[in-house]
């Protein structure tokens, strides 16, 4: 539950931050956290571009997440930057596997998260029609929006559910994992696509002709901020 | 002139060629006017509401056959979007029919897709807003929303396009008394102001006085049409032939809140506490009988499924104590003695066949038994389908026959009836009391009165956390 919860959509921010921004900021330390490498300069841009997402967690008072996670990515980041290279055998490697997963995936999951519960649809949807995507492109990519915490939603109840059946892993079945827990979400998610489309297309949502937003959305001083800030990191580890 | 008419209207659905869901249907709706469109499950009164949205044959396809006009509009030669102008559409499941994450878009959503004059839409909104009782709602995410204000948002959203057109279908079924009335209410303003609204449901009480017909399906035909007088007249037996739930449960006699022993369940002091929310249950006492049905009743948010997950051990917030025969069961303890069937089933089966899904409840697999416990229900002939593949109904039983199978004393059902026609509640009863036949202690969550009056033998009522009536 706690993971669809901090998903979910929570009400007005803090800090009105514009959609393209949160986009350019999810890019950015994707971008980095994936893309730069080991030696010392690359993990100091690792390490600055994701402060940014803990940053605006902190902003949004959501600190338990920032802390534990902000922690667990310093840690992996000191780890990466002292041991690795003199580490040997299997549990330093595994220790040191893991510490390398968590420095590259944890920033761009919590930008994620900062950007699903922040962001209205109908921001998400005036800020693509703004950059000129096509609605083709546009609809999809904001309809998979609308579905993820619904999903996390619906698998955190069926995990409850096998709890509750005393049901772990997959009742000492090989393979009944699967079965179990990813076949009843696949049909859920189904029937909910259909439901939701259905609802969806009695609400005009096949209308060709042109749709009006009324969401306002405007890049303001902190929208600047952190763009440049995101390019400059970008900037100084291209060049690097 | 009628706002709505279909002309000997015959449908059978792609996936089902040859069966008829609808069977030379003529109805006409005149502006303000409420017809209800009741009858046992596939009768046809779905698809009714989906020809008037034009969902038939645009979404669902099929072979339809027949004359359709919604306000001088052709459902099926005109664009969906059309008739999205026309025809607002509110459906069974809340959560399912919200396109967008939060209260304000969501409500702007079908005028802002029909491109809508900006002054208009935000004058609109404020009129529904005002209209609708949302004005505390204005900055919520939909998924924190309880599921009365998601049905009323669901009909904001309908209303704010200003549609002549309005089909409901199965509106009640996730609703509790209070929200059910506060929907009764807005269709009634909505008569008022002209618009013509079709209903499909199998709760009719709260339609008595409102609506002007009820038409009876059967088969995808319109078999006969009652008034409203003409329906409360109806006799016990009569209602039982027709497969209707009774429009008049307050005139069901209900069991009395019995004295417990101590061999059943008690709770003592339970609290719990949400951060944003505060104290949202404060139980001192509240006890239920060994192998008794007993009914716990209330308004949604009152706190009965929060009272059900503590019990089954799953609500970490929730503190008390619970004993079982005058022993004390600690959280893990109960979620090994305790079988929670929660409101939607489908998370809870997990397996590819229904006597499988049976057999993963057994501590040791025992296949004599699992056919007995499906035979008992009922459910023989289904034992090798994909529990996903059935009926609302048919899978309450199965979940049901997953608890007997488990043999834990304590067996907790939310709303096992919600949605469902007077036939599946009526097995659903009689899965209860062949659970409580074997010594189980059964609690029902319900807002089902007539439910209650079948099977129930005590009855236990909350409100605001606290324990009303009983003991």
């Amino acid at each position: 539950m706690r993971l669809a919860n901090a998903l979910a959509y929570g009400g007005r921010p803090h800090l009105q931050i514009d959609p393209r921004t949160k986009l350019v900021i999810l890019l950015c330390v994707n971008a980095i956290c994936l893309g730069a490498g080991f030696s010392g300069g690359d993990i100091w841009v690792r390490g600055a571009i994701s402060i940014i997402p803990l940053l605006l967690l902190v902003i949004e008072r959501r600190f338990v997440l920032a802390l534990i996670c902000g922690g667990a990515t310093t840690l992996a980041l000191v780890m990466e930057m002292f041991w690795l290279g003199q580490m040997d055998g299997f549990v330093e490697l595994t220790l040191a596997g893991c510490a390398n997963l968590a420095a590259r995936f944890v920033p761009g999951m919590l930008t994620g998260i900062y950007l699903l519960s922040t962001t209205t649809l109908g921001e998400f949807m005036a800020a693509l029609a703004k950059v000129r995507l096509p609605r083709a492109v546009a609809l999809p990519t904001a309809v998979v929006l609308r579905f993820i915490p619904t999903l996390a939603l619906e698998a955190a109840a069926i995990q409850e559910s096998m709890r509750m059946r005393g049901v772990f892993w997959g009742g000492g079945k090989p393979g009944a994992f699967f079965t179990y827990r990813v076949v009843p979400l696949m049909i859920c998610a189904v029937n909910m696509g259909d439901e939701l489309t259905a609802a969806a297309l009695t609400r005009a949502l096949g209308n060709p002709g042109q749709r009006i937003s009324l969401t306002r959305i405007r890049l303001r001083l902190p929208d600047w901020i952190l763009i440049a800030c995101c390019l400059g990191i970008l900037g100084i580890w291209l060049v690097l | 002139m009628a706002a709505v008419n279909l002309n000997s209207v015959s449908f059978s659905y792609a996936v089902t060629p040859g069966a008829f869901a609808l069977d030379d249907v003529n109805l006409s709706v005149d502006p303000g006017e409420v017809v209800v469109l009741c009858g046992s499950s596939g009768c046809g009164k779905t698809t009714i509401t989906r020809v008037v949205n034009g969902l038939v044959p645009h979404f669902y396809s099929g072979s339809l056959a027949g004359e359709i006009s919604v306000c001088g509009l052709d459902p099926v030669k005109d664009a969906l979007e059309k008739t999205a102008a026309v025809v607002g559409s509110v459906f069974q499941n809340p959560k399912a029919q919200f396109f967008t994450t939060d209260v304000l878009s969501e409500l702007v959503f079908a005028c802002e897709n029909l491109g809508m004059p900006e002054e208009l839409i935000v004058s609109r909104l404020e009129g529904v807003i005002l209209a609708l009782g949302l004005e505390g709602l204005r900055e919520r995410g939909i998924f924190a929303l309880s599921g009365g204000e998601k049905q009323a948002l669901a009909c904001g959203s309908v209303y704010m396009p200003d549609p002549q057109v309005v089909v409901l279908d199965e509106p009640s079924s996730n609703l509790d008394v209070k929200a059910t009335k506060d929907l009764g209410e807005l269709i009634r303003s909505w008569k008022a102001q002209g618009k013509s609204v079709v209903i499909a449901e199998h709760n009719l009480e709260y339609l008595v006085d409102i609506a002007d017909r009820f038409c009876y399906l059967r088969g995808g035909r319109i078999e006969c049409e009652f008034t409203p007088a003409q329906l409360c007249g109806l006799s016990f037996e009569e209602l039982q032939d027709l497969g209707l739930r009774t429009p008049t449960p307050w005139s069901l006699l209900l069991p009395e809140a019995l004295p417990t022993g101590d061999d059943g369940v008690s709770f003592s002091n339970v609290t719990c506490v949400y951060p944003q929310v505060g104290k949202i249950l404060n139980v001192d006492h509240i006890a239920f009988a060994k192998g008794a049905i007993t009914g716990l009743v209330g308004e949604n948010g009152s706190g009965k499924t929060t009272l059900a997950r503590f019990l089954a051990g799953l609500e970490p917030k929730a503190k008390g104590l619970v004993t079982f025969g005058g022993r004390k069961l600690s959280a893990r303890a109960r979620r090994s003695q305790v079988y929670l069937v929660t409101q939607n089933v489908s998370h809870q089966l997990f397996t590819e066949s229904v006597e499988e899904e049976v057999l993963l409840s057994m501590k040791k697999e025992d296949r004599d038994r699992a056919r007995a416990i499906l035979a008992s229900l009922d459910l023989a002939e289904l034992a090798k389908s994909h529990p996903m593949a059935l009926s609302g109904g048919e899978k309450q039983r199965v979940a049901i026959a997953a608890a007997l199978a488990s043999e834990r004393p304590i067996v907790v059902l939310d709303e096992p009836t919600s949605g469902l026609d007077l036939r599946h509640m009526h097995q659903v009863a009689d899965a209860l009391r062949s659970l409580s036949r074997t010594g189980v202690t059964v609690i029902v969550i319900t807002h089902d009165q007539e439910l209650v009056a079948t099977c129930c033998t005590a009855i236990h009522r909350i409100q605001d956390g606290q324990v009303v009536s009983g003991e």
